[in-house]
């Protein structure tokens, strides 16, 4: 126990540190994402006159727990065998498996903590009422049932990695099965305001306890049994790269096979998949907070439908142009990573002075970056026109060219400024967005401006980035 | 050997797939002695090393600390050990005093030593700062404090001089020789050849996962053939 206290009182430590560091994100840009969810996707929710049957929210909510218990697999893997954490101390000291694992289950705990408050600001703008006993406990074992099954198959994880067991790997697939299944009928019954009804309360909240226990107590014993021989397979787990291939091949692609630039091409978009700040998940969110938005207000009938007098004018229809914002909204959001990563590639920088890389190779290299990041963009935007029926069938192919051109505006004004202010990354990106937004948004309503933009704007802007580039290269640019 | 075998290596045996990383290697080291494990990078001493210490667990053979089994007893016998990775991590927002702190109460040593390693280990001046901030050096020497904790019997250090200045680097082998005055058992692994030939009253030098030379640094000179030459080519002569 007063082992357990030490290793929780220093990531209490640790994590206060964190957050007076990340203060501004936490007391500003927090708050701003939940107002603008709050008056965006949840005004429309509350108003829409369709609404999820129990069935649709039962799957929808089976799928997300089953992708969440998936996603946090590696990162529960690395939690318990602390792999290049600072918890590998605690292997070499008198520390019992016991409170290693109390201690990883704890951790996981605080981080599906984050589900559930998720999972209750979801039931609050549906209408749900939050304060209610039966809905904390339903939260409290989704918590619980989440976290001990997410230890629970990152042991099996690590097993199967060592031993390629068969049994083991079914065994370890079933109960995962299980964890998912009660898991997303817990989540399901917090969402809907009224509860799930197919299920009684009673059963569901004595099937989470049971399967809470069952895997604690099973994650206590293979833990015991499995720690010492897996955890060197776990640390090898860790360091395979599982996307190294298709990065190199998507580099190459993007940057026509010019060596240095799908270089430095790859490597952006390793930081970038690998989470190299919180700003890729900000930035991935407000992404898809855009595309969900503009689903929500075609499926909601928020946008009047309009009618087009010739197959051309089909391009100023009200659904059509707000496909067409969401998609330079959701591609600026992604682009204003851009001046992000520069900041952050900053203090490394002395490995491409000293190999003496041209400005120009390292301005491209970011616009391309711009360009297969914000890619996600204009697909996302149109598939979710297409699937609202927001444009009529006639108009979905230039519907796409449009989006298309779009990304291309957006993504070069971004990467015109990938160099723009590198030092100041927060001024950097109100100037990247701006730039994005303003190009993307004339575009969006006169396509033929873009085209303009782009000859008489973006091309300067271009030779600009170079210039600013090439001094920063040098280390000039300040 | 000096006295009573503190730390003993039996047959110890580790295969990662296809890859022998350690293949049977047995070795004792006893009270107030200090063992050097000399060879290339990929021979094998980390993994054997990291047996040692309980972070690993052989798949053939086994390890014993003060007569206690790692594998059937691991806490007991990591009381007894104090142990310093080539490779360090550190929680990055805990200041130096807060680690050492928090490394002596796991350890259930007595905190009031901490400011004694701080001292000892020219971390005072920075004790109070994030560890975040700590240059290659001042990490390295908070690790050996870290390690020094609470006087353990045995003392594993895993490249203990990367990233000391000379003076530091002094400072340690005069601690380690008064450590093993006191009666405490010491396995080095170390690149630096003319601080093992100094220090060390014993060296193995491994190759290929195997313990391929074994004595003392004249031993080893002998075994050589080369009486005068640098000990560098020593290890070179005994490895290849």
């Amino acid at each position: 126990m007063n082992h357990l206290r030490l290793i929780g009182g220093a990531w209490l430590m640790e994590g206060g540190r964190w957050a007076r560091e990340n203060l501004y994100a936490l007391v500003v840009l927090t708050p701003l994402v939940l107002g603008m969810t709050y008056f965006g996707v949840g005004r429309m929710v509350r108003e829409a006159e369709w609404s999820p049957t129990e069935a649709q929210t039962l799957g929808a909510a089976l799928a997300a727990a089953a992708c969440l218990a998936a996603l946090s697999l590696s990162r529960a893997s690395v939690e318990v065998y602390h792999v290049r954490r600072p918890e590998w101390v605690l292997d070499a000291l008198p520390v019992s498996a016991g409170a290693q694992l109390s201690a990883a289950l704890l951790r996981r705990a605080a981080h599906t903590l984050a589900v559930g408050v998720v999972a209750l600001v979801l039931r609050w703008l549906a209408g749900g009422r939050v304060f209610e006993a039966s809905v904390f406990a339903s939260l409290a074992l989704l918590v619980a049932v989440l976290a001990s099954g997410e230890i629970l198959s990152a042991l099996g994880w690590v097993r199967w990695a060592h031993r390629r067991g068969v049994a083991q790997a079914l065994g370890s697939a079933a109960a995962f099965g299980v964890c998912a299944a009660v898991a997303g009928a817990l989540l399901a019954d917090v969402l809907r305001p009224g509860g799930l009804m197919l299920l009684g309360r009673a059963t569901l909240l004595a099937c989470g306890a049971l399967v809470t226990a069952a895997q604690v107590l099973l994650s206590f014993a293979l833990h015991a049994r499995w720690r010492a021989a897996d955890a060197e397979f776990a640390k090898l787990l860790g360091a395979r790269e599982r996307l190294g291939d298709s990065v190199e091949w998507l580099a190459g692609r993007a940057s026509r096979g010019r060596g240095e630039l799908a270089a430095q091409l790859a490597r952006d978009l390793r930081l970038v998949l690998r989470g190299f700040s919180s700003a890729v998940y900000a930035a991935a969110g407000v992404a898809a907070l855009v595309v969900a938005l503009v689903v929500a207000l075609l499926a909601g009938g928020a946008v009047p439908v309009g009618e087009a007098e010739g197959w051309g004018s089909a391009t100023w229809l009200p659904r059509v142009l707000a496909v067409k914002f969401a998609c330079v909204l959701a591609a600026a959001s992604l682009a204003s990573l851009l001046p992000v990563l520069v900041a952050h590639q900053h203090p490394h920088l002395w490995l491409e002075r000293s190999v003496g890389l041209k400005g120009e190779d390292a301005w491209r290299a970011k616009l391309y970056l711009a360009r297969v990041l914000t890619l996600p963009a204009p697909a996302a935007a149109w598939a979710a026109g297409l699937l609202c029926g927001a444009a009529p069938a006639s108009y979905a192919l230039p519907l796409l060219a449009e989006c298309v051109g779009l990304w291309w505006i957006v993504s070069t004004a971004a990467g015109a400024l990938a160099f723009e202010i590198p030092d100041q990354p927060g001024l950097a990106l109100i100037l990247t967005l701006c730039a994005a937004l303003a190009a993307g948004g004339l575009t969006a309503f006169v396509w033929p401006i873009g085209l303009a933009i782009y000859g008489m704007a973006l091309q300067p802007l271009c030779m600009r980035g170079v210039e600013r580039a090439q001094a920063h290269m040098r280390g000039e640019a300040v | 050997m000096s006295g009573e075998s503190l730390l003993v290596v039996d047959s110890v045996t580790k295969r990662y797939g296809e890859t022998l990383a350690v293949d049977g290697v047995s070795l004792r080291v006893g009270a107030g002695e200090v063992y050097a494990l000399l060879g290339a990078n990929g021979a094998g001493k980390s993994t054997l090393i990291r047996m040692m210490t309980g972070l690993s667990e052989p798949d053939a053979g086994g390890v014993t600390v003060c007569g206690e089994e790692m594998r059937k007893r691991p806490l007991a016998a990591k009381h007894a050990v104090g142990y310093l990775p080539e490779e360090l991590y550190f929680y990055q927002r805990l200041t130096g005093r807060e680690y050492l702190r928090f490394v002596a109460g796991l350890k259930g040593a007595d905190a009031s030593r901490v400011a004694a390693e701080s001292e000892f280990f020219e971390l005072k001046a920075v004790e109070g700062k994030w560890v975040g901030g700590y240059s290659l050096g001042m990490r390295k020497k908070l690790g050996l404090a870290a390690a020094f904790l609470g006087s353990p019997r045995v003392l594993v250090l895993d490249e203990p001089l990367n990233g000391l200045d000379v003076e530091m680097m002094r400072k340690l082998r005069l601690r380690i020789e008064g450590e093993r005055e006191r009666g405490a058992a010491f396995v080095v692994s170390s690149h630096v050849m003319s601080f093992v030939e100094r220090t060390a009253d014993r060296a193995g030098v491994m190759s290929a996962g195997r313990v391929v030379a074994e004595g003392s640094p004249a031993e080893l000179r002998r075994l050589a053939g080369m009486p005068d030459e640098p000990f560098e080519d020593v290890f070179f002569r005994l490895a290849r």
